[in-house]
């Protein structure tokens, strides 16, 4: 316990010190209030920038069990769960890239999700969501989808390693930043879709 | 219950012979050559005056919109034509007291034009009329009843329906539910229908042979619906919906909105069935309109508000919400809870302290609001639905696939005993509802998990299971989809009929609320249905399928079995059982069972649904080539059964 308490207070730290250093607040400034849109995408850049910085890509790509890396492919022809049948992650990964991303979620002050993309092990031209936070909101994921190609934006964060901003097409309402997550070599190995949602914001009274 | 079928028409109020030649004679109304004679006639007479004509059929075999029956109905080689006539040309219906008895009737003519059907019914019964949606299936071009909308008294219908718009239509179909409350008189009487049409009425009399015997309120098994959230409620209830949205007020949340839920419960309650509504998502989110409000976080969590948790579910868990049933009221049987692994517990802290303080804080409340409530006839179900191919979670809480997640099952069923004292009078209960690796649960959780909710086919590798998990008082249903309307009105019992004969609690139809986008010209057989929305016919609210009428039926069917089990000692319910099998062409109730499926020499991780299905047994109508017929055999074996040991 007394272990966990040090990381903890050594991450708020570090997010502390790493944002004092940028010049930059977690909170809005009472002067950009009458600007919220603008906020809220200025919150979200930041939240990606952390998030960026704080998860563990070498931790994430240990998430998924290699069986299921495999067998997520399976095709067929009578049974169409083939795949989503066998998949499975190894919990320690899973567990401790969720919490980090929950808190992540509880530096600003309107809901957003975290939700963690990667690059598919034995298909590293496709992308799947590996943690899909609560309640679910994600411009890009559908339901049951087990993995995609990438969008343009998703091609650019992966092989540019820059943050991009999205906003999705009415009717949707989403908001979305996405911040590349990096192995211990540096390479990109996927990345955290940073949404809110229009209708949760005015809900929020933002 | 159905005794045999037959015809209408000529029956003893016959009207003056001026008017009668308005009227064909039924197929096989009375006696050959008089009745050939005057068929003849009535044949050319018909084109010219009109030629109504009005007949029973029995429930399982449905009429077409073309005067024919639906051809899925009738096993080749086994014609059902014999079944339309009683050896006197008279239709009787039998039935205990305290049931429901129905049949089809058919109303037809070659010219169609305006009609009304009334029924006279003795003191203690009552006849409900439904006209019968003709559904086309766009795979066969052919056309089969479902949806069944109430007629009032004096409704005028038209032939054809100019809202089923059929190419040729030559005959409606009328559903009868004919309900005989225990307050009835034994003995026999009579149901009038009459057909008016402007002419001459045509009549048909049925015989009611009511028996002492009074069906028993409980059921042999729980016959469960299930749905999702709350996006059906409008769907089903668009004018109080309109209604409340229109007054500047939002409709979920409403009075109205938790009315409309507590109809639909009551709607299955009276179809002798029960709802479940899930109102959390596989992302760990609790819906506001099943949860309490809560507020705090760890050591201070805890609920805020109970206002809408008691709105919701208070009038369901004390029995109110069923007043106005024909059934007595009484609270539903189970329910689910919001309970996730992100709530009430913040998924933050799992694993920690701070994660068993929350559950067991917001737990304890719950079932002390709900003893204080005196909600002691329920099972409050800790459910999980999460899948980790959904990616919220690291473990399937729903038809786990892989050991390892059996963890998570110990760890929530130790926070569960920790958060409810062992002496609650509240009843919680751990439910899982699994599939692949049941077996294995069925041992490693022992104890823990006490309501299994199973897949049907791998529940039949498993002939021991049932003794082994009710002889320690576990609660056991199996799960499937309701029938297609487009297949055989036989392969509506195929599940309930498997719960009975494995000897368990229950089923459930995993979803009924959803009749797609368009149920009228764009129907899909129904398997995510079991009601329709009433709106197209100006009914606030849901209309029934004919296959929950069917299944109804059914299920009072095994209600009365059982009342005859009971009555023959201890081996009663082996015998009934062993009968009802040798009744479907020989079988004996082992054949229900596959306990020799191949795929149980891999591990259940390597199976797939391929293999699985190849190792499934054939549906035993399909294997036994049965039609709707078998089943009437079983109800006369019960009908006369009960009449033997009720003396």
């Amino acid at each position: 316990m007394r272990r966990s308490a040090l990381i903890a207070i050594v991450m708020a730290a570090s997010v502390g010190l790493f944002l004092v250093a940028r010049g930059e607040r977690t909170q809005p400034a009472a002067t950009t209030q009458a600007e919220p849109v603008k906020t809220v995408e200025s919150q979200l850049d930041e939240l990606g920038r952390i998030a960026s910085l704080l998860v563990d890509g070498e931790i994430a790509m240990d998430i998924v069990t290699d069986r299921a890396a495999k067998l997520m492919f399976r095709k067929d022809p009578n049974d169409e769960w083939a795949g989503s049948d066998n998949y499975d992650v190894n919990f320690e990964p899973f567990i401790q890239t969720k919490r980090l991303l929950i808190r992540l979620e509880r530096l600003v002050d309107f809901p957003v999700n975290c939700n963690l993309w990667l690059r598919c092990k034995e298909r590293p031209d496709l992308v799947h969501m590996v943690i899909r936070q609560n309640p679910g909101w994600s411009q890009f994921y559908a339901w049951a989808m087990q993995y995609t190609e990438p969008t343009s934006e998703m091609t650019r964060v992966l092989e540019k390693g820059e943050r991009v901003f999205v906003r999705a097409k009415p009717p949707r309402d989403e908001i979305v930043v996405l911040a590349p997550v990096r192995d211990s070599l540096g390479d990109v190995v996927g990345f955290v879709e940073v949404v809110t949602r229009q209708r949760a914001l005015a809900a929020a009274g933002r | 219950m159905f005794a045999f079928l037959s015809s209408a028409k000529l029956g003893p109020s016959e009207p003056p012979a001026a008017s009668s030649i308005s009227r064909r004679p039924t197929r096989r109304g009375a006696d050959g050559a008089r009745l050939g004679v005057l068929a003849a006639l009535h044949l050319l007479l018909a084109t010219q005056a009109g030629a109504w004509q009005l007949q029973a059929v029995p429930e399982f075999y449905r009429p077409d919109p073309f005067g024919g029956l639906v051809a899925v109905d009738q096993v080749p080689g086994k014609p059902s034509s014999d079944l339309l006539a009683g050896p006197d040309g008279t239709v009787t219906l039998t039935s205990p007291r305290n049931a429901y008895v129905c049949c089809h009737l058919t109303v037809s003519d070659p010219a169609g034009g305006r009609f009304e059907i009334a029924a006279e019914a003795p003191p203690g019964v009552q006849v409900d009329l439904f006209r019968e949606w003709f559904h086309r299936n766009n795979e066969d071009s052919k056309y089969y009843p479902d949806a069944l909308i109430p007629t009032g008294k004096g409704e005028v219908l038209a032939l054809p329906d100019p809202q089923m718009k059929i190419e040729g239509q030559k005959a409606a179909a009328i559903w009868i539910d004919v309900w005989v409350s225990s307050k009835a008189a034994p003995g026999s009487s009579q149901l009038r229908l009459e057909l008016s049409t402007g002419g001459a009425p045509v009549v048909l009399p049925i015989k009611l042979n009511i028996l002492e015997a009074v069906l028993p309120d409980e059921d042999a098994i729980t016959a469960d619906h299930n749905c999702y959230g709350i996006g059906w409620v409008s769907g089903f209830f668009p004018e109080r919906a309109k209604t409340v949205t229109s007054a500047g007020r939002d409709f979920a949340g409403s009075d109205e909105f938790f009315k409309a839920i507590h109809e639909a419960h009551r709607f299955y309650y009276e179809h002798r069935g029960s709802l479940h509504q899930l109102g959390t998502s596989h992302t760990g989110s609790a819906s506001n309109y099943f949860a309490p409000e809560l507020t705090g976080s760890g050591r201070t969590k805890r609920v805020k508000s109970w206002e809408v948790f008691d709105r919701h579910f208070g009038p369901l868990l004390d029995g109110s919400a069923m007043a106005g049933a024909r059934r007595a009221p009484r609270p539903i049987d189970s329910v689910y809870l919001t309970i996730t692994p992100d709530w009430p517990a913040s998924y933050l802290g799992w694993g920690q302290k701070g994660y068993e303080t929350e559950f067991v804080r917001v737990v304890s409340q719950m079932e002390q609001h709900f003893r204080q409530k005196g909600w002691t006839h329920t099972d409050f179900e800790m459910f999980f639905n999460h899948k980790k191919r959904y990616r919220s979670f690291c473990w399937d809480g729903d038809e786990t696939r892989f050991e390892k997640d059996n963890m998570f099952f110990k760890e929530f069923g130790r926070l569960l005993h920790k958060a409810v004292p062992s002496d609650s009078p509240v009843r919680f209960v751990f439910r899982h509802d699994a599939s692949w690796l049941m077996w294995n649960q069925f041992h490693e959780l022992a104890g823990l998990v006490d309501f299994w909710v199973c897949g049907s086919g791998i529940f039949a590798f498993y002939p021991e299971a049932p003794a082994l998990l009710k002889g320690r008082g576990d609660k056991v249903w199996i799960y499937g989809g309701a029938a297609s309307a487009f297949e055989t009105t036989a392969s509506i019992l195929e599940l309930p009929l498997k719960a009975w004969m494995f000897d368990i609690d229950g089923y459930i139809l995993w979803l009924v609320t959803d009749p797609g986008s368009d149920p009228w010209f764009g129907f899909d057989g129904g398997k995510t249905c079991m009601m329709f929305p009433g709106e197209p016919f100006g009914v606030d609210g849901p209309i029934p399928s004919l296959r929950l009428k069917i299944q109804r039926n059914f299920l009072q069917d095994l209600a009365l079995l059982n009342a005859v089990a009971a009555k023959k000692g201890e081996n009663g319910e082996q015998l009934v059982r062993a009968k009802v099998a040798s009744l479907a062409g020989g079988l004996k109730p082992a054949d229900w069972w596959n306990p020799d499926a191949s795929a149980k020499k891999l591990p259940p991780y390597e199976w797939s649904n391929s293999m699985l299905g190849n190792a499934a047994k054939k549906p035993i109508h399909q294997r036994q080539k049965l039609d709707g017929r078998w089943w009437l055999a079983v109800r006369e074996y019960a009908l006369k059964a009960v009449q033997e040991v009720s003396q």
